[in-house]
């Protein structure tokens, strides 16, 4: 690798092979991150703003805002990554090469 | 004897058990690619058992169920935080940072774009990093050492930081990782079978929370104990509920969660674990393994911390358990509770367990650290034409430098939070790393003058804001800053990015490494 430098305007398109493995991966990470984050920061939301919603009693002497703490976010973790590693090594973020497609731009 | 006594006798065995892994390794470690990532040898159950024993250190082990003990609902929102960062690191960045392959995290920097610079600002943010990491952990291990064997915290210290100088100077990765898949084990097993004990005697999630939510006033038995002889207080409103005690407002809610999400995301003993690993897929198999793990482990460690509070309002206790419950500080429930649920066996299972927790942590922080020194400032700034035999002797003389400085920062950190003090470690990492990877991995755009602004920006707001909070607006003065810090990382880095616009010419074979289908 060199260490010489390249106006960002000017950089060759990225292979489309790359690219659209790229495009497809993190529309997947993208997708599962605010799905993810819409959950993270729900709980606070709520709490803060719907506290009667939040104080509903769900199991013994435990809140919804409890539960969804202190457990619902756990199974959430565990959900959000088993479902990210199952599209990748179901080769889900393999797509079809189209040489005709244009990369100008790509990778991000 | 004392000796047979089970505290003593549990971490003992321990440490018998550590010296032989170590030993049995210690001809691992004789080049740099053994003894930094174990020859990219591991696979992801070994590996996913060493990342959650990285990640659920004392903080966890300890620290959590000790803010939920203190602080309720404000104890478990630090938990909630912690649990969403592996995931999101599985997500964006194990995979990729793998197929790249590397030693160190600023290898990663350096050769993203061929900057010195961005090495040596790297091996600055790693240190701060650790450093904020070791402190607490050391903190956890001194005081258990004080509390239940008797010694001073100085010599706990001093101790702690022996121990982990051997481990990691004569093991390397090798004897570090198999040390820390055992120790997860080994700590999964002293809450598992505190669990059943506490279930067993009655004390189920539903009851538990009845009794502490129904509550109001003096705990018994703590005003004879508490410093000034005024008892305890407990409000069950208040302990159930945010707002409580540490995040008054909605805004100092959500920068605690900006602060410890994307956290993980630059914990440099975390993101090199994946170094070690044969490859990309591995290596998200050992990310989704150690969310199992750490996800099962947040739930117990909140439930035996209420289940701790609950026993402490019921009252009733010996004398050495209401002492130490009353002044133990919010860092040694989980030994307290086992010795009051199952006495003394119990108590040192759950001592042992401590201490592995403490060990296998810092275990991953010198291994960072030491990668930081020895490999990225005195194989590329001190002597650039090392023979493999200086770069491990260097290694190993990296450990010793290690240990000095984080034993100092032990000694300055004895009446903290370990719970806190890992949230601001996480804040650092958050406001640093995190930008540096999640837009060096996605983004050809990032040039090596927008890494170097966003990993100062995100340093010197994250100091500022942990340091001089009397110089905050009141208003924006929160317990973690990550609602500020982390937004100023990554604008920093995308602002500059595109004000350079110069971009290392060989960024696509980069990406096309980091991105391509695995053979």
């Amino acid at each position: 690798m060199s260490g010489k430098t390249i106006n960002y305007k000017d950089l060759p398109p990225l292979d489309i092979s790359v690219t659209n493995r790229m495009s497809k991966e993190i529309k997947v990470c993208l997708w599962l991150f605010v799905i993810y984050a819409f959950y993270l920061f729900i709980v606070p939301i709520l709490t803060f703003q719907s506290p009667e919603l939040m104080k509903i009693r769900v199991w013994g002497g435990m809140s919804l805002t409890w539960f969804m703490t202190a457990i619902g976010a756990m199974i959430m973790a565990f959900v959000i990554a088993a479902i990210h590693v199952y599209c990748y090594t179901k080769d889900f973020f393999i797509t079809e090469i189209t040489p005709e497609k244009t990369t100008k731009g790509a990778g991000m | 004897m004392f000796l047979l006594e089970p505290k003593y006798l549990f971490t003992i065995l321990l440490l018998a058990t550590i010296i032989i892994i170590t030993f049995a390794t210690q001809s691992y470690s004789k080049s740099t690619v053994n003894f930094y990532v174990a020859g990219r040898s591991f696979g992801w159950v070994m590996n996913g058992s060493a990342i959650a024993g990285d990640y659920l250190s004392a903080a966890t082990f300890l620290g959590l169920a000790g803010l939920t003990f203190a602080f309720g609902y404000d104890g478990i929102f630090y938990t909630f935080c912690f649990s969403a960062g592996l995931t999101l690191l599985t997500v964006f960045v194990a995979g990729p940072l793998r197929r790249f392959g590397a030693y160190t995290v600023p290898d990663f920097l350096a050769q993203r774009f061929h900057s010195k610079r961005a090495r040596l600002i790297a091996v600055i943010v790693v240190l701060a990093i650790s450093g904020f990491y070791a402190a607490p952990q050391i903190l956890g291990a001194a005081a258990i050492l004080t509390m239940f064997f008797g010694a001073s915290y100085k010599v706990g210290v001093i101790f702690t930081v022996t121990v982990m100088v051997f481990y990691v100077g004569v093991g390397g990765m090798k004897g570090t990782t198999i040390n820390q898949a055992l120790e997860i084990w080994i700590r999964f097993g002293a809450f598992i079978i505190l669990f059943a004990i506490a279930i067993s005697a009655g004390h189920s999630y539903g009851k538990v929370l009845d009794t502490l939510v129904s509550f109001k006033g003096a705990i018994p038995d703590t005003a004879a104990i508490a410093a000034g002889g005024k008892a305890v207080m407990h409000n069950g409103a208040t302990w159930e509920w945010p707002g409580g005690y540490l995040f008054k407002t909605l805004p100092s809610t959500i920068s605690i969660l900006f602060g410890l999400i994307f956290g993980t995301l630059g914990l440099p003993h975390i993101l090199l674990r994946f170094y070690t690993n044969p490859s990309a897929k591995e290596a998200r198999y050992s990310g989704l393994f150690a969310i199992g793990i750490a996800s099962t482990f947040f739930i117990l460690a909140l439930y035996l911390g209420t289940v701790g509070r609950a026993v402490f309002v019921d009252g009733g206790l010996t004398a050495t358990v209401a002492k130490n419950f009353t002044t133990g500080g919010v860092n040694m429930v989980i030994p307290t509770l086992a010795e009051a649920l199952g006495g003394k066996w119990l108590l040192g299972i759950v001592v042992a367990g401590a201490f592995a927790a403490v060990f296998s942590n810092l275990s991953g922080l010198f291994i960072a650290s030491t990668g930081a020194l020895g490999h990225d400032v005195y194989s590329h700034f001190i002597n650039t034409n090392a023979t493999e035999k200086q770069k491990v002797s260097a290694a190993r003389w990296s450990t010793v430098i290690c240990g000095v400085l984080y034993g100092i920062l032990g000694l300055m950190v004895q009446t903290a939070s370990i719970g806190h003090l890992v949230g601001l470690a996480f804040n650092v990492a958050a406001s640093t790393f995190a930008p540096i990877f999640v837009l060096g991995i996605w983004w050809r755009g990032m040039t090596e003058k927008g890494a170097v602004a966003g990993m100062l920006v995100g340093l010197l707001s994250s100091c500022y804001f942990i340091f001089l909070p009397q110089l905050v607006p009141a208003a924006m003065r929160f317990p973690v800053p990550g609602l500020w810090t982390v937004p100023l990382g990554f604008l920093a880095v995308y602002v500059v990015s595109k004000m350079d616009g110069m971009v290392p010419a060989d960024v696509n074979d980069f990406m096309k490494k980091i991105h391509s289908k695995e053979a």
